[in-house]
């Protein structure tokens, strides 16, 4: 089933910009397409059943972060950049008078290399047809700065809501961003008579506060740094609990997820698709956590 | 080798304590006004910090009282007052109930004589602090921030944040405006039946 699509992409992007492009497909087949970059056309987020089929995709598209259109109103830009960075989600259109939703932002510029972060995040959303003036909310799985920092501008620049656990508001006070709404366990329901409903979880172990975001309706958890590929997130930060961690990935593994929207980009995009795949991503976890 | 002989005039060496005397006894003899305000300076920080140790938990209420036999006469009376004042002072609408409760349980030890009156203003306290945090609730719960409600953020995980928000605050002043005279009466009721012989 895989291949043939694949050759069709190949056949497509041919004679693009692009220089590289990767696909992950499962645990183990890669199939690199990598062409003289005047030979390639296209770009692969193009092709939106391309995010349906495939389990992972990478594009590596020089210095512009890759774009998924995961469903029809949910994007995912994940990070590419040199430095540390977290990858973001976008919800289109999800709030009353078509305004956004956005999750982690990230940094507004990294802290090593001084990577313009918030600026290619406005890019990529720019290039995806939508508004970034349009973000009406700033949904933060936690309050490290690698996650939360552009919070503060789109706050100040937008007048977008800011919303992270109360936990961790401490911590993001201190780098002078202010919360508008405290988020819990329980369900968050946005748009026009609630139209969309996600399930917050309170997911503590990288953070006191961290929190993850299910939307039942598509079978989606974003896990910000709870849990990677193959991996989980640190907790050697202050707040951090490696007991309280364990505990939040066992509660996590027993809701029904066909797609794990991940923090980082660590070991893969940080985007695990399939629901086979996302149950064996649990297994090799637990099999060195519990 | 020559020798100079220095011709020094008689005179009386005087200590410092002596010059400060001298110059002391110059001044005029401080009116009773004075005399207490001097002992209110001296005594009255030694009750507060001795409350404010107390209430941080720097020290236990037995030893609170044990500090307080050190003292007699008018000095005890000074630093009582104001250590029943700062205790009083933690009897605030949106202060620390835990303080309020542990300065109503020492204030008893303090006047075993007059358990009842503390247990009254103890119970006035919380029946209108009650009232006060339920009526806040109800205000908080129909509180909703304007943006919030135009873009349809709503359901059981979102707690609105409005310690900034302006409408919440007009609306927390009137409530505190309407309870703080009723909680300022009991706070001085107490400590006028604390203090009165």
């Amino acid at each position: 089933m895989l291949a043939p699509r694949i050759a069709a992409i190949i056949r497509a992007i041919r004679g693009a910009e692009i220089f590289r492009i990767v696909f992950l497909c499962g645990r183990s087949s890669i199939i690199h397409a990598s062409k003289d970059p005047t030979d390639l056309t296209a770009i692969a987020f193009q092709f939106p059943e391309l995010s349906h089929n495939l389990c992972n995709l990478r594009c590596c598209l020089g210095r512009i972060p890759p774009v998924m259109r995961l469903f029809e109103n949910l994007y995912a830009y994940p990070w590419t950049g040199n430095d540390n960075n977290c990858n973001s989600y976008l919800f289109a259109g999800t709030l009353t008078g078509g305004r956004h939703v956005i999750i982690d932002p990230g940094h507004t510029v990294t802290p090593a290399y001084r990577e313009p972060a918030l600026d290619r995040l406005i890019r990529s959303i720019a290039r995806d047809g939508l508004n970034s003036s349009d973000i009406g909310l700033v949904v933060l799985s936690h309050g490290h700065p690698d996650h939360c920092e552009a919070a503060i501008a789109l706050r100040d620049n937008y007048g977008s809501l800011v919303a992270l656990h109360s936990a961790d508001e401490p911590a993001y006070r201190r780098m002078g961003g202010k919360v508008d709404l405290f988020l819990d366990e329980g369900e968050l329901k946005l748009g026009p008579a609630g139209s969309t409903v996600f399930r917050i979880y309170h997911s503590p172990g990288h953070t006191p506060g961290h929190i993850t975001v299910y939307w039942p309706e598509r079978r989606v958890l974003i896990a910000g740094d709870c849990i990677f590929y193959r991996s989980t997130g640190r907790t050697d930060f202050p707040g951090g609990s490696a007991r309280e961690l364990a505990e939040t990935i066992k509660k996590l593994a027993d809701l029904e997820i066909e797609h794990l929207l991940c923090g980082h980009a660590y070991g893969n995009s940080g985007i695990i698709s399939g629901e086979e795949e996302v149950r064996e991503n649990f297994r090799t976890i637990g099999s060195f956590l519990f | 080798m020559q020798v100079r002989i220095i011709n020094v005039k008689e005179e009386v060496i005087k200590s410092a304590f002596e010059l400060a005397m001298e110059r002391i006894s110059g001044l005029p003899e401080l009116t009773p006004q004075e005399i207490a305000e001097q002992k209110e300076k001296q005594f009255g920080p030694v009750g507060e910090a001795m409350a404010g140790k107390y209430l941080r938990g720097v020290i236990r209420a037995d030893e609170m009282l044990h500090e307080l036999e050190r003292y007699e006469g008018e000095p005890e009376q000074i630093i009582l007052r104001s250590l029943l004042s700062r205790l009083c002072g933690t009897l605030q609408l949106e202060g620390d109930a835990a303080a309020a409760d542990k300065a109503l349980t020492v204030m008893s030890r303090i006047f075993p004589t007059k358990q009842t009156a503390v247990e009254k203003a103890a119970e006035k306290f919380r029946a209108l602090s009650g009232r006060f945090e339920q009526e806040r609730e109800k205000k908080r719960a129909e509180m909703k921030p304007e943006a919030a409600e135009r873009m349809g953020i709503t359901g059981s995980a979102v707690r609105y944040n409005l310690d900034d928000y302006g409408p919440w605050m007009e609306e927390i002043a009137k409530l505190r405006q309407a309870c703080e005279p009723q909680a300022a009466a009991i706070r001085n009721r107490l400590l006028g039946d604390l203090t009165s012989e």
